[in-house]
């Protein structure tokens, strides 16, 4: 465990991929963070203006209800029936009802700390709980800005709305107490002997709650009325006039002592008000950061979870690549397993490479593939194969050929060439190749004599017993056509199978072997024309009964392989050249026989089961392509006239001609559509017809050969036995006892 | 195993986050120091402006009880109409504080306070005991049994308003004696205007200086001089169980002529109809001012030089009546109420029992102990410091604040200020020379029970009394007093329903005496 894990942390490839996974999560993250630096700090300083822009019309909007209050005091002063100018001196009392009437409006005032009013023609001044002289008012209360005189002036001077900047007012005003106060002076009054002035007194600490919502402790704000500053609340030590100058500059930022500040303010005309907010650039930036730190955080938080996941999948991403390397390399060195691959894949390549251009490049390779094909006859012109064997360095155009096959006990011995000049004999090519089934090798030999050929097939003789030591090898018989190398085939392995009764230690030609082929191979022919019709009346149950019926034949008559391979190989060409077009016959010729599958069969039934294979190809065959219909309204009526046959074959006078005259259409015209559907003619199918229901009659009736005769529709017993014995190959009471007597079987001749 | 681990480490994850993110969220209802917020309609003296938000005292009972109170501060002469003005608007303050609160009205009636009986064993512990061990116990519940607010009571055995001062170095200085009668008091107040007593060869004397509509600095006093014990209230009992009203009582109408007097001969500052208590001290700093009457000399609005110069002086009467001055005793005043839209019943309920604690009381009254108080070894607090021009109110509340000193407990953890030996000494003096009405009114206003709909009566009733009384002593100072004046003025009265009020008031205090009151003669 220990051990795995010091690898596993050494392994280079572990170290590249993690450091390829965290090198992409630092890229997304740097690249995250620049985004979100960039795009919070932009969203910042718009909001950044547009919260002080909200909040200086908060504060205006809040302060014009403050001045509107008070004008509307005002106006109310000027239109009211119960206040009227009079001089305290001469109507105290009515100082007293004023005053009164002062206090409804203190009660409703939140704002204004003390409110007083002043009539032109009077020296007193009233507040809810005061009356007094200005005089007394001036002595008994200081404005710390604002002379005695200055403020006698405006009381009873004033035409238009007046504010004193804030300054601390100390005095009876105030009950003794000294506090920042802004004082808002309001004329009232229409004619000149009613005229009046409203002097509110309003706290700065009223102002500092509507300014405490600046950014945190940093209260930088400030009303500017006319050209004087109302009321500040700022923490940077800036002079108004610097404000003041970048406003009438129209600046939205300036510098001051290094630092830049960024200016918001909101004009409101009809109060000569100004409201100006400022924000420190430096401050702004520090708030980013603060507000970025979160985010970073969490960011923070993201990339451990990230480098987590990022060591997990380097770790099992590595584990493949660890097992990859260990397979290419053996080598137990320390080193990067990337490096190991790319010079196992590369090795490798270059084995393949190398070795794909020397089997291409093989000679021996090409010429095996010629042999197979040559041998299965693949080649349909003898021209084709002679182009083919040039293609392999082969002069095969000679007049004789023959194969020959070398049985060999040792096994994976490669087969001899005789071409061009490494040929001990002039005038011959041969060329061979394994047959692993066999365990043989099989030699085409090309000879401009018959002597040559022979002469060829003695030294492959020679020279394979001087490699093994001990060999058997079969000569088939001399050809000429290339297109019966499958015969050679057969021949020189039938040769093989008569080996024990010839002298093995020469080679054995075809020619030498006795037989008795001709014997039975008309027997074979009759069995295997039996197929034919099966085939041809498309009858599965005929047909197996026909397979069964050669295999029976074939083990009955204890016949050599060699007999056996002959009749099976007649039966099968039979077939194809029946029953097949030149495409189905190329695509059986590959899918369902092969004389060389017929040597890979181990036993009977594999035989009898490649024969129905093939069989039940041609009957597919034959159901999909259907060569023969001209058109489809002769097929049908193809279909009707078998009908018609299939259900009055008992009829004696049944004909050609009077089918015929039944379907309305001539004889040879019906015997051509017949034959382009059903591959024989009427008359023909009527015979086999007659003398298939003959034969079930034969084995499952007791009726006579005469009677059978009349029933499948003969008009004499003789003319029946000459067709019974034309097409099943034995009389019909042959046939019959034959079926009687299980396990015994009648020659054609016996 | 694998799945297993793999959902665990995701859980985690997910928590992790969720941890952090949360940590990142404000909680807007809690305050960062974790206090509690509350607002409180605090009353405020109208010569008297006290920076509630800043003082000393209530920070450093924010620090003990964890309570922030936002206070709106309200001057006398405003007090109710911003209470009518806050109950009419629907938003209450969570406390109401000092001055005075017509719990009939708010509490019974209409509702708009917490009634605090099942609160204040729990949340009060400290004033429930003093309470308890008092006997004013009966007086705080309302008419319908509950008790509506925390009552302010400070004991000092005072038995008199304002007393009457007059200079005595301006005396001395016209070899002149203290004024006994009308007549005599008139003579000296003009020879105080024209004797230039305060030296400064300018004739800006105003002999006497006072307020309107008060018994403390206010002409109120004044009706003494013809036997009528004037309050603000405007009914007395005497000795005889019999309630009267005192515009109705003789000698009412020869006060108003003698004040018209005092003003037409500039004897009485016009202006005193018309100016505050911080005026009126004002003024009688200058040193214009040669009389007044007044809480007490020492440690108040006056300055000490000039406090120096006078000395308190008996009621003077006029011929043929005996001097009566209203008689006050100890009664429970409001301290605090909750209204119904307190947030926070329970630590508003500690943060006034916490200032009811004996040293944060005393505190509250007289200055943070080591600088203005000890402790004596008898364990009783004293005072040792008093700061001039009334700074006091700069560091504590006084009596702005709570307090509910009953008089034998009060007299068991503080020794009384050389200012409250003074006022407990005038008011011996005025006791002792027979010229206080023998039944306090407090007795009628206050301590008799009334039923909510008597309360609420009397309050609208008083309401409308006061205006026609107060417009007629402005136009008799002013303007003398007439025949025709003087029955308009009994008319007003009586159509503004004095007979029904002095009637209630009778009814009141018969149920109170337990005896029948005879109709007024």
């Amino acid at each position: 465990m220990t051990g795995g894990k010091r690898s596993f942390f050494q392994s280079g490839a572990f170290k590249r991929l993690l450091f390829s996974y965290i090198i992409v999560i630092v890229l997304l993250a740097v690249v995250f963070s620049f985004f979100m630096t960039l795009r919070t700090y932009d969203s910042m300083w718009t909001e950044a203006r547009n919260s002080q822009f909200n909040r200086l019309a908060r504060i205006a909007e809040r302060h014009g209800e403050y001045l509107t209050a008070m004008q509307n005091t005002a106006d109310q002063m000027s239109i009211s029936p119960f206040i009227k100018a009079f001089v305290f001196q001469e109507h105290p009392d009515m100082a007293y009802q004023l005053m009164k009437y002062l206090s409804l409006y203190a009660a409703t005032n939140t704002f204004c700390e003390r409110m007083f009013l002043c009539f032109a023609i009077d020296s007193h001044i009233y507040s809810s709980q005061n009356s007094m002289t200005l005089d007394a008012l001036t002595s008994l209360t200081h404005f710390e800005h604002f002379s005695a005189s200055q403020l006698e002036s405006v009381l009873h001077g004033s035409e238009e709305l007046t504010i004193l900047p804030a300054q601390r007012v100390q005095g009876t005003l105030l009950d003794g107490s000294s506090e920042p106060i802004i004082t808002y002076f309001m004329p009232f009054g229409m004619l000149r002997e009613e005229r009046g002035c409203l002097m509110f007194l309003v706290r700065k600490t009223v102002f500092d709650e509507m300014f405490s919502d600046a950014i945190a402790t940093k209260n930088n704000t400030y009303i500017f009325y006319r050209d004087r500053t109302l009321v500040s609340s700022c923490s940077y030590s800036i002079p108004d006039e610097e404000i003041r100058s970048a406003m009438v500059s129209g600046l939205d930022a300036f510098r001051f002592q290094g630092d830049e500040y960024i200016l918001s303010r909101v004009t409101v005309p009809g109060w000569s008000m100004e409201y100006v907010s400022l924000i420190r650039s430096g401050d702004l930036a520090a708030s980013l950061a603060a507000n970025l730190s979160g985010g970073l955080i969490i960011l923070a938080v993201g990339s451990l979870l990230a480098f987590f996941i990022a060591y997990r999948l380097a770790r099992r991403n590595w584990q493949p690549v660890h097992e990859i390397s260990s397979l290419l390399s053996s080598e137990e060195k320390q080193g990067d397993e990337w490096q190991k691959i790319k010079q196992g894949i590369s090795e490798l390549s270059r084995q393949n490479a190398a070795l794909s251009i020397q089997l291409e490049n093989a000679l021996p390779m090409r010429r095996h593939d010629f042999v197979l094909s040559f041998l299965k006859n693949h080649y349909p012109t003898r021209q084709d194969a002679l182009q083919a064997a040039a293609g392999v360095e082969l002069k095969i155009d000679r007049k004789y050929y023959a194969v020959v096959l070398c049985f060999d006990q040792e096994a994976g011995r490669q087969p001899m060439v005789f071409a061009g000049g490494d040929c001990p004999i002039p005038g011959v090519c041969a060329c061979g190749t394994e047959l692993v089934a066999l365990d043989a090798i099989l030699y085409l030999v090309f000879a401009d004599s018959q002597e040559a050929l022979v002469s060829m097939a003695e030294e492959i003789h020679r020279r394979t017993q001087e490699q093994s030591g001990q060999a058997v090898t079969t000569i088939s018989g001399i050809h000429e056509d290339f297109s019966e190398v499958s015969s050679a085939y057969l021949e020189a392995a039938a040769t093989y199978d008569n080996r024990f009764v010839m002298d093995a230690d020469k080679p054995l030609f075809y020619g030498s072997i006795p037989t008795n082929f001709g014997e039975i191979l008309p027997q074979a022919q009759r069995i295997t024309e039996g197929i034919h019709q099966a085939l041809l009346l498309r009858s599965e149950d005929l047909l197996n009964s026909k397979i069964a019926e050669l295999l029976h034949f074939l083990k009955r008559n204890s016949m050599s392989s060699f007999s056996f391979r002959l009749i099976y190989n007649n039966v099968i060409e039979t077939l194809l050249k029946e029953h097949m077009d030149a495409l189905s016959r190329e695509r059986g010729a590959q899918e369902v026989y092969d004389i060389l599958m017929l040597s890979g069969c181990a036993s009977m039934d594999d035989v009898s089961e490649l024969l129905r294979r093939l069989c039940h190809f041609i009957l597919s065959c034959g159901e999909g392509s259907a060569p023969a219909e001209p058109d489809e309204a002769s097929g049908d009526l193809m279909d009707r006239v078998v009908g018609y046959i299939d259900t009055h074959y008992y009829d004696k006078e049944l004909s050609i001609s009077a089918i015929a005259e039944t379907f309305n259409m001539p004889n040879a015209r019906l015997s051509q559509l017949f034959k382009s559907k059903m591959r024989v003619t009427p008359l023909e199918y009527l015979t086999m017809l007659r003398v298939e229901h003959s034969k079930d009659l034969l084995v499952n009736s007791d009726l006579s050969v005469k009677e059978i005769a009349e029933a499948v529709g003969y008009y004499d017993a003789g003319s029946f036995i000459r067709r019974f014995r034309q097409k099943v190959g034995m009389t019909p009471m042959q046939f019959k006892r034959s079926k009687e007597e299980p396990g015994s079987d009648v020659s054609p001749e016996g | 195993m694998k799945t297993s681990r793999r959902n665990r480490f995701f859980a985690f994850l997910l928590l992790a986050l969720t941890v952090l993110l949360s940590g990142c969220a404000p909680d807007p209802a809690v305050r960062t120091e974790g206090k509690t917020d509350l607002t409180a309609l605090q009353y405020e003296l109208e010569n008297q402006a006290i920076d509630f938000a800043n003082l000393w005292f209530y920070r450093e009972l924010e620090e003990k009880t964890h309570v922030h109170v936002e206070f709106e501060t309200v001057r006398d002469a405003e007090w109710k109409n911003r209470q009518q003005l806050m109950f009419a608007s629907g938003q209450y303050k969570d406390l109401v504080l000092r001055g005075s609160l017509d719990t009939e009205e708010y509490g019974v009636n209409r509702h708009l306070l917490v009634p605090l009986d099942t609160y204040l064993k729990e949340y009060m512990p400290v004033y429930s005991a003093r309470l308890a061990e008092s006997d004013m116990a009966e007086v705080i519940p309302s008419s319908d049994g509950r008790c509506y607010y925390v009552g302010f009571l400070l004991s000092q055995d005072v038995s008199v308003n304002g007393h009457f001062f007059i200079n005595r170095q301006w005396l001395d200085r016209l070899h002149l004696e203290v004024p006994t009668t009308v007549r005599e008091l008139t003579d000296v107040l003009r020879a105080f205007r024209d004797g230039d007593p305060n030296g400064n060869g300018l004739k800006d004397e105003v002999p006497y200086e006072a307020t309107l509509d008060d018994c403390n600095t206010g002409l109120y006093n004044l009706f003494s001089a013809w036997g009528i014990p004037m309050n603000e209230d405007f009914v007395f009992a005497g000795s005889d169980g019999i309630v009267r009203f005192a515009p109705f009582q003789d000698g009412f109408r020869e006060t108003a002529e003698w004040m018209h007097l005092l003003c037409e001969e500039k004897l009485l500052d016009v202006e005193s109809i018309t100016q505050g208590s911080n005026l009126w001290s004002a003024k009688v700093n200058r040193n214009t001012a040669g009389f007044f009457s007044y809480w007490r000399l020492g440690n108040t609005a006056l300055q000490a030089g000039i406090a120096s110069q006078f000395v308190c002086m008996l009621p003077v009467h006029a011929d043929g009546y005996d001097a009566r001055l209203s008689r006050i005793k100890d009664t429970v005043e409001f301290g605090a109420a909750l209204t119904i839209q307190n947030r926070d019943i329970p630590a508003s309920l500690r943060w006034l029992d916490a200032q009811m604690d004996t040293e944060t009381m005393l505190v509250s009254q007289n200055g943070p102990v080591g600088e203005m108080l000890q402790r004596g070894e008898d364990g009783r607090y004293q005072v040792i410091a008093v700061p001039e021009a009334n700074r006091l109110y700069e560091i504590v509340p006084v009596i702005c604040g709570q307090f509910f000193a009953p008089k034998e407990y009060y007299r068991s953890v503080y020794v009384p200020a050389p200012h409250r030996v003074e006022k407990s000494g005038y008011c011996e003096a005025y006791d002792a020379s027979g010229v206080l009405e023998p039944v306090s009114e407090k007795v009628l206003t206050v301590e008799s029970a009334k039923t909510s709909q008597e309360s609420a009566r009397l309050t609208q009733l008083k309401k409308r009394i006061k205006t026609v009384v107060d417009d007629f002593i402005v136009n008799a100072v002013v303007h003398g007093v007439t025949d025709q004046a003087f029955d308009a003025f009994i008319e007003d009265l009586k159509a503004e329903g004095a007979l029904e009020y002095r009637e209630l008031y009778q009814q009141i205090y018969n149920r109170h005496t337990g005896r029948t009151g005879e109709a007024e003669k």
